[in-house]
């Protein structure tokens, strides 16, 4: 997708006001109503266009923050014992474990970026890292509540491990060995751009917009886990202002050194070299999706976000783009 | 069994990872993924060194270090290494000694790395990367070699 193909597929995905203000204002108990492809596809590009500031977006955050504790799994745990095959369950955990771990990760990792920001951005990232936290306190709920495991945070976290991809270590030893690599240095704009690149642009602005769809549609098409589905759609309406305040970081940076555009693409190449596989089989049909689904969300997401700041793929990555594994679904 | 970072332990580390990858080793696990792994260690010529300090965080001459002699993805020597031979390795890996001993006890290699349990502490961070599945694969062969951690009374002082 070329950068006017791209614009015009925004402005043909954009939301009208109604629905605009149907989800940037939808709270808990009515957050069932909101279809999820309307915030993936819409919602997260219909606000990029204005290019909220970081204190915008930490006032958007005070007035969007949920409580975790508010949601009902009840109806969950009984779709999940009586309802579901246990074909769906097995490809559903293969899913949502890898965001169970990843919400653990985003949150640990990312203190270390807020330490270089400018202050502005440091009062956003505060609250990045309470939704982090409260999106790893969501997963640990539903695998306590709705699925039956037992313990504290990390019993859940070294059970739930067993259904995450061996290739979830790809971006998340990534993410966790360029966060100690800012902890020597955390005002080298090269390091954090390459950080950014890896968490703002493709764990978030790729994997997790992609992967959410996956569970989440299927929530909804098949009329189960109603908890769930409120809860982790709120979990993609905060990862919209994730997504937007770490394009802005980007586009900022590569607009003070244009040079910076290789730790983007060195940074992309890494990723994708190891997005090239996977050691495991994801069935997808059984929650409604083909291989083939799930590796065209990956691609059209990370054009999308590149054309937001401002990039094309040079030749080679665009090679390597076609190769991403539809298997990266299941963590990385 | 050897003690962890000895001379003795690292000549049985040697001996395992110069086996390479077994069958067993492959199972349960994509061909595609065993592929990668494969051009990544096939391109490989390097030292990967692996260090134990008592704190995390610690200077590195408190240490005890090995290097792994590679040479196109194939082990040819495993020796037991000073502090400033171990900034001269290509990677080198490190961890406490209370880290090592979970991960030796058969922690998996992916949540050590994860968990920080072992960090890089020099080494080009994406081209370490670029590699990662080989590493993780390779770092998990060690679950094979019998070993017990025990911090030597000098480095303990």
């Amino acid at each position: 997708m070329t950068l006017i193909e791209n614009q015009q597929d925004n402005q043909r995905s954009g939301l009208t006001a109604d629905q605009f203000r149907a989800i940037e204002g939808a709270q808990l108990g009515d957050i069932n109503d909101v279809d999820i492809n309307d915030v993936i596809n819409k919602y997260i590009y219909n606000q990029i266009a204005e290019q909220p500031s970081y204190v915008e977006q930490y006032k958007r955050y005070l007035k969007q923050r949920w409580d975790v504790y508010d949601i009902d799994f009840t109806q969950d745990y009984k779709d999940w014992h009586e309802n579901m095959t246990e074909a769906e369950k097995s490809s559903f955990l293969a899913i949502a474990s890898g965001f169970h771990h990843g919400e653990r990760q985003v949150e640990v990792e990312l203190p270390v970026f807020m330490l270089g920001g400018s202050e502005d951005q440091k009062l956003f990232i505060s609250s990045q890292i309470e939704d982090e936290a409260r999106h790893t306190v969501f997963f640990d709920r539903f695998y306590h509540e709705a699925i039956g495991l037992e313990g504290d945070l990390m019993d859940v976290l070294d059970q739930s491990f067993e259904w995450v991809g061996e290739t979830f270590i790809g971006p998340f030893g990534l993410l966790a060995y360029q966060a100690d690599a800012l902890l020597k240095n955390p005002d080298d704009l090269k390091l954090r751009v390459q950080y950014a690149t890896n968490y703002m642009l493709w764990i978030e602005g790729v994997l997790a917009v992609s992967v959410m769809q996956i569970t989440l549609r299927y929530a909804r098409q098949r009329k189960v886990l109603p908890g769930y589905y409120a809860g982790f759609t709120l979990t993609a309406r905060d990862e919209a202002r994730h997504v937007q305040a770490g394009l802005r970081f980007l586009t900022e940076a590569l607009e003070e050194d244009p040079t910076l555009i290789r730790e983007v693409h060195d940074t992309l190449r890494t990723l994708l070299l190891m997005s090239s596989t996977s050691s495991q089989y994801v069935a997808y049909e059984p929650i409604g999706w083909t291989r083939d689904d799930v590796q065209a969300m990956f691609i059209t997401q990370l054009v999308r976000k590149m054309n937001l700041i401002g990039l094309e793929l040079p030749p080679d990555l665009a090679g390597m783009v076609q190769n991403i594994s539809a298997d990266n679904a299941i963590g990385g | 069994m050897s003690r962890a970072f000895s001379e003795q332990w690292a000549a049985d580390v040697q001996e395992r990872l110069s086996q390479g990858f077994t069958e067993k080793d492959r199972e349960g696990r994509l061909p595609d993924y065993w592929t990668w792994i494969d051009t990544a260690s096939s391109t490989f010529s390097g030292v990967l060194a692996l260090g134990a300090v008592p704190v995390k965080g610690d200077v590195l001459d408190v240490g005890e270090f090995v290097a792994i002699q590679i040479s196109e993805g194939v082990v040819q020597e495993v020796r037991v290494i000073t502090p400033d031979e171990a900034r001269a390795s290509d990677y080198l890996l490190v961890g406490t000694y209370e880290g090592w001993e979970k991960f030796l006890g058969g922690y998996d290699a992916a949540r050590t790395v994860m968990y920080r349990h072992l960090q890089l502490d020099h080494g080009n961070l994406l081209s370490f990367f670029n590699r990662v599945y080989y590493w993780i694969q390779f770092l998990s062969l060690l679950h094979q070699v019998p070993s017990e951690v025990v911090v030597p009374e000098a480095v303990a002082a």
